[in-house]
């Protein structure tokens, strides 16, 4: 409980995220920021849909990891944040009312309709940038997004 | 096949030159290879290609599965050329008097391709020296300036030339380094 009322007061929490209020402005809209390390847990369920989505679709990571990596991340942070794991490769007017929405969340429209996907997460094989790989280990992430 | 549009500009205290849409030719397959083009009607046409570059980032001789090396938290610290700026300091750039063109990259921490788009900025910044200022801003910091530039897919770069009658230029997505190159050498 006091580690909570800490970390909501401070921009150092691990594993909480932290929101912001408006600056100002008439709009009373919770603004919310990335800030800190997605937790854990929604990393590793994000892991593992993007492995299960990509046999599913027949599509493959980059060949650097480290996009891979960062891309679950952001939805992992997303998900903690906003309890959708919206498309962290865009920037919207309103998060919470775009998660709500549901275009963006990930997998996106643009993903299930025609297999683009412009984070680099689900490459199709003619991609240039694609590798022959449909798995990525908590390792891995770990590793590629140690100094972020 | 390029295509040019001309957006009016977004309603807001920013100061900027009408924007273009800058749309790369189809997909060939040469030396540097592009993948698919996309196109988007949303608010504002945009394309996303990716290709593929060489970085000068192989420190390790362990074999690694990673092209480049992972991305650094510390890549705000003194030595990196492109710096990451607030939005009045953008907007004070925007507004003064410049001889060089200026290249703004609006990214978010946890955006993959924005990494790499980071990466190709610092090579540019590396070649052109004082004939280009790249800066970046972090869409997630600057909510309200990205929100009125109309910041929409990530990356999204900004070539705004020093010559105020020149319209401006915006690309959404990861570009191959030599359209950057091509943007700035032909455009500005």
């Amino acid at each position: 409980m006091t580690l909570q009322a800490q970390a909501s007061s401070s921009s150092f929490a691990v594993g909480i995220p932290s929101f912001t209020s408006p600056l100002g402005g008439s709009r009373h809209r919770l603004v919310v920021r990335a800030k800190v390390e997605p937790s854990d847990k929604s990393v590793e369920i994000m892991r593992k849909f993007s492995e299960q989505y990509a046999r599913k679709s027949g599509t493959y990571f980059c060949v650097d990891k480290g996009v891979t990596s960062v891309v679950i991340k952001g939805l992992a942070d997303h998900k903690d944040s906003l309890g959708a794991p919206l498309c962290p490769c865009r920037h919207y007017d309103d998060k919470p009312a775009e998660a709500g929405q549901g275009f963006w969340n990930c997998p996106c429209v643009p993903m299930r309709e025609r297999k683009e996907c412009h984070c680099m997460l689900f490459l199709t094989p003619d991609n240039d940038f694609a590798g022959k790989e449909q798995t990525i280990s908590l390792e891995e992430i770990r590793e590629s997004t140690a100094n972020m | 096949m390029a295509l040019l549009q001309i957006h009016s500009p977004p309603p807001s205290t920013t100061i900027l030159p009408p924007i273009l849409s800058f749309h790369s030719p189809p997909p060939l397959h040469s030396s540097i290879p592009y993948s698919n083009l996309k196109y988007h009607q949303q608010n504002s046409l945009h394309f996303t290609s990716s290709t593929t570059k060489n970085t000068p980032f192989s420190l390790s001789t362990l074999p690694r599965k990673l092209l480049c090396q992972p991305p650094r938290g510390k890549y705000v610290r003194e030595d990196y050329l492109v710096k990451k700026l607030s939005a009045e300091e953008v907007q004070e750039l925007v507004k003064g008097e410049r001889s060089v063109p200026l290249i703004i990259d609006f990214y978010a921490t946890w955006c993959g391709p924005c990494i790499l788009m980071a990466q190709e900025l610092e090579m540019l910044a590396v070649e052109y020296e004082n004939n280009a200022l790249i800066v970046k801003v972090d869409t997630d910091d600057e909510y309200e300036f990205s929100r009125d530039m109309q910041v929409r897919g990530l990356p999204t770069l900004f070539f705004i030339s020093p010559d105020p009658s020149k319209d401006a230029i915006r690309t959404e997505g990861l570009i191959p380094i030599q359209m950057m190159r091509d943007i700035i050498d032909n455009e500005m």
